[in-house]
């Protein structure tokens, strides 16, 4: 398993910093409410209480463009020391489960150690990250001279307990087709999924099929003639970088096509989606078949 | 067929790259030699400028990878001729790291890419050195394993905003090991804050080669900053510039810095006025999406602006909705209770557009007693206009909450 980064960056001149911005006060009640009660975790809080919203630069850099990206409301951090380690907390509100989702799942990889936190969580020896309902929390540790790593489990779940007890995936990721499906591979995209504004919002997943991975992505139009202009600009774009053409074989109405960003791809519209599978297995109808019976499936969300 | 879409009996089928799958590789699902070297000849040519004392020179445009997800990006930016890579471990949980580490790898182009990487130390100038010394090494092992890479190019301490940071013992010996181990070849260090004060501390010694500074459009009044650039170029130290979009590309951002303006305009303009100081090596906009790149090699070709570029930059509503402060002092009269608001304006661009906050203490702290936020409190709401539009209200209830700390 790779190292995690660390998640966030201290101030520096330990002073607190303050928003430009303002941050209604029910929003930072709502956020402070979801601190654990030092005591309970064994920590006390060793710095004032930051917020921040539009003006995440300001404390993580350029980090902050992903988290803006999902339309952050804002963040709380929060310092605590323990005896052994000092303890940082930030909790972002992301507005809504997907988006908290996003952002979760932007900064995950199928490979690291998951853990029954929140609706899913990951640690390794100093950082652990969580999220549930439209909250992303995020908890790093920095041992003392001499000390082993400090147990982050029992603050998140305190921070677990106060945000509530629905810890269920955002129903929008029922779109993804279960069958081959590579655990905690999904993500949700809503700026410029493969580099392409045109294509958001998306859910994307790989597969293992035959053992070769598949990407499949499925984007979002407001509407079935939105989603077939999404389309067209996909041929657009092929053509221009690379090879299109039709593709009825694999799909009724699809397309296949190839460039040296993205490789072999097939793409169609169904209904208000685009769906564009990205190096498709060597039988692409059977696999995509099964991916428009499942959007078909009126128990299929589609609220992304 | 048709041959609009290219169809493919007409065309060269091309079966180059699978770069999407560079991030299914990182599943563990295999994509092991699915990329081959891109051919850049056909890209456009760039300006080439030297990166300090290094030795080497790049083209004036890079690539920020921070927040890009899709690894066609960074095939199509290798492809336009971008050479150095700027990422972090704190950029997308580690995951920015991976993605660049695995595309460069797969595409076979290691030795020609210059790498960027960072280390957050905390407590830098106040810890034992040792301590910094041990988080510095260690933080780099760990970017190591993530670009799946036995060395980077430039290895900086990421968001240094003290002369004490810069001087950190610890930080700087594991600058000075690292060097002789051949992992990383230069240090730096990359500021946000109190940028004029650390840039004179680099240049004034130590194992620094390259510097990676906040620069744009916003800051063209910022002298002292301007100024300590150009002392560490005169110290062979490289310049590396970032925020250059002044925050264009975030959404937040872009009524502020104009509306009814293409964002290719916008854009490019903002990266031209960072790039026409030629004390600047390279920029590294992020880029995030394929439109990004074709944008940003545009103006890495060629820097004399267009006429709507000159016109978005000399537009006086866009340099007023960036709420530059003109110092004309006519508010004063606007105010029932006088108070010094240019003043106060500079006490906020201190404090949060070139974020030094001890200098805006300072300022603060300068203006008599009776003229400043002191008589700000007996107002429950603030009276005092701009003509230029500068919210001054928002501003100084701002500064009020730097003034309570």
């Amino acid at each position: 398993m790779m190292a995690l980064a660390p998640g966030v960056i201290h101030a520096q001149n330990g002073a607190a910093e303050s928003s430009d911005v303002p941050i209604p006060a029910d929003v930072q009640a709502r956020l402070s409410g979801l601190l654990p009660e030092p005591a309970a975790a064994g920590a006390k809080p060793a710095s004032e209480r930051q917020f921040y919203s539009s003006d995440l630069y300001r404390y993580i850099d350029g980090a902050a463009d992903a988290f803006l990206g999902f339309d952050l409301v804002a963040m709380i951090h929060q310092e605590y020391e323990t005896r052994d380690a000092d303890i940082t907390l930030d909790i972002y509100d992301l507005g809504k489960p997907l988006n908290a989702f996003g952002i979760y799942a932007a900064e995950r990889s199928p490979s690291y150690h998951f853990l029954p936190l929140g609706v899913e969580g990951y640690e390794s020896d100093f950082i652990l990250n969580f999220f549930q309902g439209q909250y992303y929390a995020k908890l790093s540790a920095f041992s003392k001279a001499g000390k082993s790593a400090p147990d982050l489990v029992p603050l998140a779940q305190a921070i677990s307990a106060k945000i509530g007890t629905e810890k269920s995936m955002p129903a929008a990721l029922s779109i993804l087709p279960k069958e081959h499906l590579v655990a905690h591979s999904e993500k949700f995209t809503n700026k410029s999924p493969l580099g392409h504004d045109f294509l958001s919002p998306a859910i994307e997943a790989t597969y293992s099929i035959e053992g070769k991975p598949a990407v499949l992505l499925i984007s979002k139009a407001s509407d079935a003639a939105g989603a077939a202009e999404r389309v067209r600009q996909l041929r657009n774009y092929f053509s221009k970088s690379g090879t299109v053409g039709p593709g009825p074989e694999v799909v009724p109405g699809g397309f296949r096509g190839s460039n040296k960003y993205e490789g072999e791809v097939v793409f169609f519209s169904s209904g208000t989606y685009t769906v564009l599978c990205v190096n498709p297995p060597p039988q692409p109808d059977l696999f995509l078949k099964g991916v428009l019976d499942h959007l078909a499936n009126p128990q299929v969300s589609s609220s992304f | 067929m048709s041959g609009r879409d290219g169809d493919l009996t007409r065309r060269e089928f091309m079966t180059k790259p699978l770069t999407y799958l560079a991030s299914a590789s990182l599943l563990g699902l295999g994509g092991e030699g699915l990329l081959m070297a891109v051919d850049s000849a056909s890209a456009p040519k760039l300006i080439m400028r030297p990166l300090g004392k290094t030795g080497i020179s790049l083209p004036i445009v890079s690539m920020g990878v921070m927040n890009a997800e899709a690894p066609g990006v960074i095939v199509r930016a290798w492809e336009a001729g971008m050479r150095y890579f700027d990422t972090a471990p704190i950029y997308l949980g580690g995951r920015s790291e991976e993605m660049i580490g695995q595309v460069i790898r797969q595409l076979g182009v290691r030795d020609k890419a210059v790498i960027a990487t960072k280390a957050t130390v905390r407590g830098t100038g106040r810890r034992d050195p040792a301590e910094t010394k041990a988080d510095t090494l260690a933080s780099l092992d760990a970017s190591l394993v993530r670009l799946q890479m036995d060395h980077v190019e430039v290895f900086l301490l990421h968001e240094v905003n003290s002369v004490r940071s810069v001087a950190d013992a610890g930080v700087q010996d594991a600058m000075i090991q690292l060097k002789k181990q051949g992992k990383i070849r230069w240090a730096g260090v990359s500021t946000h804050q109190n940028q004029a004060d650390v840039l004179n501390a680099a240049a004034s010694g130590g194992p620094w080669d390259v510097v990676l500074v906040g620069f744009n459009y916003t800051m063209s009044d910022n002298q002292a900053m301007i100024d300590a650039m150009k002392v560490c170029v005169s110290k062979g130290i490289g310049i590396v510039a970032m925020k250059t979009q002044a925050g264009g590309s975030n959404p937040s951002r872009k009524e502020v810095l104009g509306s009814g303006v293409t964002d290719s305009v916008r854009q490019s303009a903002v990266l031209k006025w960072v790039l026409q100081h030629p004390f600047v090596t390279t920029a590294i906009p992020g880029v995030t999406k394929f439109e990004h790149i074709d944008d940003d090699i545009a103006v890495a070709s060629n820097l004399a602006f267009t006429d709507d570029e000159r016109s978005f930059l000399s537009n006086n509503a866009i340099k007023a909705s960036l709420e530059f402060c003109q110092q004309c002092g006519q508010c004063v009269a606007t105010c029932p209770s006088r108070v010094d608001i240019p003043t106060l304006m500079r006490s906020h661009m201190y404090a949060f557009q070139y974020q030094n906050l001890e200098h805006a203490r300072f300022t603060l702290a300068g203006v008599p007693k009776g003229s400043g936020l002191d008589v700000c409190k007996s107002c429950t709401s603030c009276c005092a206009r701009c003509s230029h539009t500068v919210n001054i209200a928002r501003k100084i209830e701002a500064l009020r909450t730097i003034h309570r700390v």
